[in-house]
This record gives C-alpha cells, structure tokens and sequence, in this order.
C-alpha cells in the first residue's frame, strides 16, 4: 500500500515536473527574440500626423554607375511598439513605399510613379525581418543612369507613419543589387556617424539620401548605433555655449567658430606646394540643445535648425544635431577628411568648425593639418599658443605670430555673448594611428530569400499592398498571376505558442500510468 | 565648229557651277554665326554664369526679353535635387531676393529656348535699384548654371530684347568677350563665371554657327508635377565673419549675395537657414534704351530667324534658275539661239561602239 502512494505520488510528481518543465521552455521561447542592431532609426510618435523617413537614391548610388541595376532586395529587421491610432476616427498604418522618377517619351520633365510596397497595422512582438507576409523580401525596380525614356532615374524610399502613435525601429536596413551584392548598407552609411537625433537634418552632403519628415505634431526620430567609441583623447578644445537664461543681458552666442590660418601672411604654415591639405581629429557634442537665444534676427533664426557644424558653413558641411555619445572623427558626411588646397582659399582663413544656433559643449581633439604628403604641418600638440588649462573665455583669439604658425582663431559671430573656449591637455598621453581617425566598418551579409523559408513577417495591413516582386503604378492592374495575399488571412508570426499544446500528450501519458497503476492495485 | 561648241557647252557648264558655288557660298558665308559657351562642370557642384543687369542699359524701355538657346550634351545628377538652372536678382519678389525662373535635368534633343518653368521667356521690368543681400544696387542679376550635376551644356545666341523688340544687349555684339578664352580669363563686366564648388569647371566661349535648329521650347509644366526647385547654393551660414575687419570685402567693388534655401519634403518640414557667397562688380558704361512697352511674344517653336530663312529662299531660287538655264541651254531653246542652229548634235555611238 505504502509502495503503492509512493508510485502514485512519483507519477504524478513527474507528470507535474514534466508539465512545469514544457511551460518554462514554451514561457522562455515567448520572449521576443533579444536583437542588437548595428545601427537603428527609433520613431517614436507622440501626436504627429505624419512622420516619416524617405531616402532618395540615384542610380549611382546604388550601384548603377554605368549601365542598370536592380531589381534591388531592400532588406531589414523592424519592431513596432505601442502601436495606437492618434485619431480614432482615422486610418491609423505605418507603410512603406517606393517612389520612382522616370521621363516619359520625348519629355524633359520628371514625373513619378509610387508602388506601395507594404503596411503594417499592428505590434510585432519585438523584432522581426522586415518582409513580404510569405516570406520574400521587399523588391525595389530597376534603376537606370542613362535616363533612358520611361526607365526609373532614382527611387524614393519612404517609411511613414500616419496617424499613428508609438514606436517603430527600422534597424540593419540593407539593399542589395541582382547579384545580391549589398549596395547600401545603413550601418556602414558614414552620414549617420556621430547623428543621434534625426529629427532635423543639416547637412550639404550630397550623398546622404535619408530626409526626416515630422508633420503635425510631436514626434522624434533618433539614430542609435552600435559601436561605442574607445577613443582616448590627448589635446582637447572645448567650445562652451551656455543655455540661454530668461532674464539675463548677455546671450549665449549663436555661431562661435575655428578658423585655420591659411594665409596670413608671416604666420601662415601652408603653400601651395603642400597641397592638397588633409584635416583630422575626432569631436564630440555634449549636453546639446536649441539656442534660445534673442540676440537678432539671424540668431533667432538660426535656432531654428541647430547644430554643431564640421566644416565650412559656406561650403561643406555635416551638422551634429545632438549628443554624439562620445567620440567621432571629424570628417565629411561622405566619411572622406575634410581637405583644401592653399590656392582655393579664397580669404586668408578657413572656417572649418563650429556652432549654429546650439548650445552645450563641442569639442575637437587631437586636431591635425596634414599636407600632400602626409606630414603633420599644424597640430594642437605642437601649438604653442594653447596653453593647457586655460579657459579663453569669450574673447577672439588670435594666434600670435611666434606660437602659433598655421594655427587657429578661435572665434565667434558677436563679441558681447556668452561662450568659451577651453583648452586641455591629458596627464598621459596615448599613442594613436591613422586607423583611430576612421569611422568603424560593420560586417554585414545578405542572404537572399529561398522559397519555403518561414517567415517571421509582422502582422500586414488589411488592405495594401501590391506585391512588390512585380510592383504596379497606380493605374496598373496587379498581376492576377502573382497574388499577393492581401485578402487572405495574414498568418502571424511565431510566438512560441504552440510549445504547451506538445506538452499535454506527456501529460496525460504520465496521468494514465498513475491511473493504470491504481486500478493493478485494486484487482 | 565642234570645238566652238564644246567650248560653249563647257562654258555654260561651268557657268552653271559657278552660279552654284556662289549660291552656297555666299550663302555659307553669310549664314549667322553666334558666340556660344559651352559650360562643363568637370567636378564643381554648382558653376554658373551671371549676367550683371544694369540699370543703366535697363531703366528704361523694359519689360525686356532674355533669349538664348541652350543645348544639354549630357547632364547626370550628383544629389537628388541636382539640376541645371536659371535664376534671377532684379527685386520682383520682396519675399525672396533670388527668383528661381526653370531647372532642367536631362539632356536636350538639340538647342531648346531658354524659357521659365511655364514655357515663357524670360522677362524683366526696367531696372533701378535692387535690394542685394541688403544693399540697394544699381544692377540686377541673371544667372544660370548647374547645381550638383555633371554636365556639359551649350549657350549661344544670348541677347536681351527691350519692349520694342530691339536687341538692348547681346554676347554677339559685346566685343570684350574674346572668342577662344575661358569666361573666368575674361577682364569683362558683362559677364563671370562663378562658383560655389571647387572651381574645376570650364566656361569656354567659341564661335559656332546656328546652322543646327533649335528644337521646340520645353513643354509647360503645371507647377504642381513640377520637380521641386532647388536652389544651387548650400545650406548654412549666412555668417562669415572675419576674424579681422580689414578683411571684408571691399564694398565698392564686390558684393555680398545671398540666397536662402528651403529644404524641400513633406508638410512642416523645418527650414534651413543657408547663404552662399558671391560677389560681381560694379555696372559701368551701356546706354539706356527707350521705347514702347509692347512685349515680344515667345515663340514656341525657336526655329531659324527670319534672315536665314529669307536666305534659304533666295538660295532655292537660284538654284532653279541655273538649273532652267542649263537645261534650256542643253536643249538649244535660249531665246538668242537659232531655232535649228548650232551645231548638229554629236553622233552617238551605235550598239557596237563603231
């Protein structure tokens, strides 16, 4: 009898552990999958009725320099979160799609033609590949660079979010060519290099084809990027702005700046024979805001598109428009040094770095002018006019002609405003490379779509798109032949649910052996 | 009396040659050549070419006409928004000091006009002064270039109508642009060759003819599917102090330009304050013009002028009438020859050659 409660109670200790055991595994695979991205937008929607990311490519930049190319595979990992409608009485979606510019037969002006690629209405549970409900990835046309009639010229990209509150990520998004090359990779794009904030955009690079669109409310558009800088910096100049205080007489400068003395006679290090000119360094924006100040017109208008600039703001240049999270190399949007030749400066200097319309603090470390031939013409660990320690506060800066040959003016637009430079330099100094100078570089792959992959596809919307593995115009029917699933149920992703239904069979095996081994006891 | 005859036949033949060749060549010779300037960007984002308006060519006898023909070999875009372009200073718009008149992104199928975006010519109203990056100027200022492109890009026959009809100004007529030269060697004040970029670009300026016809004027665009207009200078700074006052520009001589940029996308986007920098001398002499205030029609079809086409007719006519001559004189029925005169027609060869 004893024996017996003994077996019973085992049989039905291991039926519950069995049964406990299934529900944790089934609980864990629940989760949504753990990812890190290399590189992320982070949409977060307050009550803005439109806000959108579009990225216009050109041929060229999408592989296409000579002859056509594509159709392209646009690839990503995505995750919608708190997906709520701003106005109930409205369609709320978040879609995706393309926008081609093409000329007609015999005409001069561009028209377009938008394919709607694909929508979703829903969370995602975390992240999921960024694909066609079934499966296939996200398909975009041909394009080509000879502008031949009725051939796709450039593409529009577009992520929009309309009317709809919440948070959408679009991270590792990728395009690769028909070889399956990747053309266009967002975390190796050097336009994003040192950007947080991409809810305004300020830049003259001509190869950043991403654009932010907020409209009709609030909303942000962050970027956030995997590597973490390691830099240790040696010889750093910090430009203070300080917030602007209501009340107060004197206002935190709008546009403090660095200049280069290119030319100036007697104390200039650079010729004509040393050029082309190479600048190098690293910078870094803390504790960045908008410039509130009231100082005139043009600093209030100003404040309207705050930045710290690198460059020259009269010619090229790539505008901080937050905190960098650390250090950064100071090079163009396009991931190339900044250079010039002695002949094209046009004035005895060359503004190179600074402020628009911001505050908080920018700094530059470890600056350098190379010249043609790589040989350090001017560097802060050379310069004999910076004296470490010493805060320059608001005052313009020239260098002196002994100390300061090739050296920097540390400038600004008014004299009678708040800001400050400061100057210091590390207790040890570390040794650095020409590999410390370069933006970090992403190992990405991509791995087409094979027929019969399951996908992980989020939840579509009830009513798009056309199937983008033959995209139809606006006036074009869609393929009959190519159905796009669009009415059908649209199947969810994988939650993991199905993990506690295997483990009732074992349950109920473990519950009918105690069963069994009571009714052996009781003939 | 054969040799006589052939004598006369040669003569009347080489008459008629001669009649030809007179006829073509002078033709030839009297066809309109026109100065033009062929523009290639090489690896400058945004040359261009500034007309200085004056006012004292054009206070008066306004509106005024600009006509030139402009033919795109290749045009490929560097930026999204890159363009070719043609703008204009002369204080029309008190909300913005450059006027964007067209832009253009593919090559040409030949010369076409230079129009505005709606298919018009190019018209200003007389000149006084204009408010330029806040000073008031005696001049207003005509560009047009390339904005982020490679390209190369032909203009000739560049001149300025008044009212009347009256060519006020022209590239042909201005004799201190020297055929052969880059625009930026030139000591002119008619015209600069500018840039924003890296100053690669070429503005050489050659003689070429107008045999090749300009093709139909670009089709009107309505302005809603029109592409967005883009401004060719970059966003930034309208700021560029300098670190010592004696280092800004003399104002006597150059002039600060500036224009702002609106960063084109969707609804609330927000405005980038932006500048570029330019500068372009002082006007001087050119006297001014009067007439009636009649405007001259744009046609839409550029085409030969009415001196070629008159040129073409008489040609045609005397190309008909040597060849009337020649085959009356062949068929011996010229009044001053004798009904059955002259001399027997040669003998043929027979079948057999005998």
């Amino acid at each position: 009898m004893k024996w017996l409660r003994m077996k019973r109670t085992l049989a039905i200790l291991s039926s519950v552990a069995l049964l406990g055991g299934f529900t944790a595994f089934s609980a864990a695979a629940e989760e949504p999958e753990v990812y890190t991205p290399n590189r992320a937008f982070v949409i977060e929607n307050e009550s803005a009725s439109t806000v959108a990311l579009r990225m216009t490519a050109l041929p060229n930049q999408l592989g296409a320099d000579e002859e056509p190319n594509g159709p392209y595979h646009l690839w990503a990992r995505m995750n919608i979160d708190g997906l709520d409608a701003i106005n109930d009485s409205q369609e709320t979606s978040i879609s995706l799609q393309a926008k081609y510019g093409y000329y007609p037969a015999g005409s001069m002006d561009m028209e377009y033609r938008t394919v709607e690629l694909c929508s979703w209405t829903a969370d995602t549970d975390g992240w999921v590949d960024m694909t066609l409900p079934d499966g296939p990835h996200l398909t975009l046309e041909a394009l080509d660079p000879l502008q031949a009639d009725d051939a796709n010229c450039d593409v529009t990209v577009e992520f929009a979010m309309t009317n709809a509150k919440g948070t959408f990520q679009i991270a590792d998004l990728v395009i690769a060519d028909k070889t399956d090359t990747i053309v266009y990779s967002l975390a190796n794009d050097p336009c994003f290099s040192g950007i947080t904030d991409f809810s305004r955009k300020q830049s003259s690079e001509p190869s950043f084809m991403w654009s932010p669109v907020i409209s009709g409310g609030d909303a942000s558009i962050g970027v956030e990027t995997a590597a973490v800088s390691t830099y240790v910096p040696n010889y750093v100049l910090t430009l203070d702005v300080p917030a602007n205080e209501e009340g107060e007489s004197t206002y935190p400068e709008d546009c403090a700046y660095l200049h280069l003395n290119v030319k100036d006679p007697g104390t200039t290090a650079f010729t004509a024979e040393g050029s082309p000119y190479t600048l190098r360094g690293m910078v870094k924006v803390e504790n960045f805001a908008k410039n509130d100040t009231q100082y005139d017109a043009e600093a209030i208008a100003r404040s309207q598109n705050p930045a710290f600039l690198m460059g020259d703001p009269l010619g090229t240049y790539h505008g901080l428009t937050g905190d960098t999270n650390g250090w950064v190399p100071f090079l163009k949007g396009d991931g190339t040094p900044f250079t010039f030749n002695y002949d094209q400066i046009g004035n005895w200097y060359a503004q190179f770095w600074g402020s628009w319309g911001c505050t908080g603090q920018y700094s530059l470390a470890d600056f350098e002018v190379l010249d043609k031939d790589g040989n350090v013409v001017y560097s802060f660990a050379t310069d004999t006019d910076l004296v470490d320690g010493t805060d320059y506060g608001a005052a313009h800066f020239t260098p002196t002609t002994t100390g300061g040959k090739g050296g920097v003016y540390l400038w600004a637009a008014h004299f009678d405003t708040k800001y400050s430079y400061r100057y210091e330099v590390a207790d040890t100094i570390t040794e650095h490379t020409a590999d410390d100078y370069a933006l970090p570089v992403f190992e990405e792959t991509y791995v087409p779509y094979e027929s019969g992959e399951d996908p992980t596809t989020p939840p579509t919307g009830p009513d798009e798109p056309t199937g983008p593995d033959e995209p139809t115009g606006p006036d074009e029917p869609t393929d009959p032949d190519e159905p796009t699933d669009l009415t059908d149920p649209t199947p969810s992703p994988g939650t993991g649910a199905t993990l506690p239904l295997a483990a009732l069979p074992l349950a109920a095996l473990s519950l009918a052996a105690v069963l069994a081994t009571r009714r052996h006891r009781q003939r | 009396m054969v040799r006589k005859t052939r004598l006369r036949k040669w003569a009347a033949v080489l008459l008629l040659l001669s009649m030809l060749i007179s006829c073509f060549g002078g033709f030839s010779a009297s066809a309109a050549t026109t100065k033009e300037i062929t523009l290639t960007t090489n690896s400058d984002i945004n040359p261009f070419l500034r007309i200085p308006l004056y006012a004292q060519t054009f206070s008066s006898g306004g509106p005024f006409t600009v006509r030139c023909e402009m033919k795109v070999d290749s045009f490929t875009r560097t930026k999204s928004d890159g363009n070719l372009f043609v703008n204009i200073t002369d204080g029309r718009d008190s909300s913005q000091m450059v006027v964007w008149m067209n832009t253009w992104t593919r090559k040409t199928n030949g010369w076409v006009e230079m129009t505005d975006s709606n298919g018009q010519y190019i018209t200003f109203e007389n000149i006084n002064k204009v408010l330029i990056s806040g000073v008031l100027e005696d001049f207003g200022l005509l560009q047009f270039g390339a904005y982020y492109g490679d390209a190369v890009v032909h203009y000739r026959n560049f001149r300025i109508l008044n009212a009347a009809g009256n060519v006020v100004y022209s590239w042909d007529d201005d004799s201190s642009l020297e055929v052969g030269n880059d625009v930026r060697d030139m000591s002119t004040n008619t015209l600069y060759a500018e840039t924003f970029g890296d100053g690669s670009a070429e503005y050489m300026l050659e003689e070429s003819g107008t045999g090749e016809e300009t093709t139909t004027t670009p089709t009107p665009t309505p302005t809603t599917t029109a592409a967005p207009i883009t401004t060719p200078p970059s966003d930034g700074s309208t700021d560029q102090t300098d670190p010592t006052s004696s280092q800004v520009p003399d104002p006597d001589t150059t002039t600060t330009v500036e224009h702002d940029e609106t960063t084109t996308g969707g609804e609330g986007e927000t405005t980038t304050p932006s500048s570029s920098e330019s500068t372009a001398s002082s006007p001087t002499e050119t006297d001014p013009v009067t007439g009636p205030t009649t405007s001259d029609p744009p046609s839409q079809s550029g085409g030969l002028g009415a001196g070629a086409i008159a040129g073409i007719v008489i040609g045609a006519i005397v190309i008909l009438a040597g060849g009337t001559f020649g085959v009356l004189y062949a068929l011996k029925k010229l009044p001053w020859m004798k009904k059955n005169g002259g001399e027997p027609p040669a003998p043929t060869d027979g079948p057999d050659g005998k």
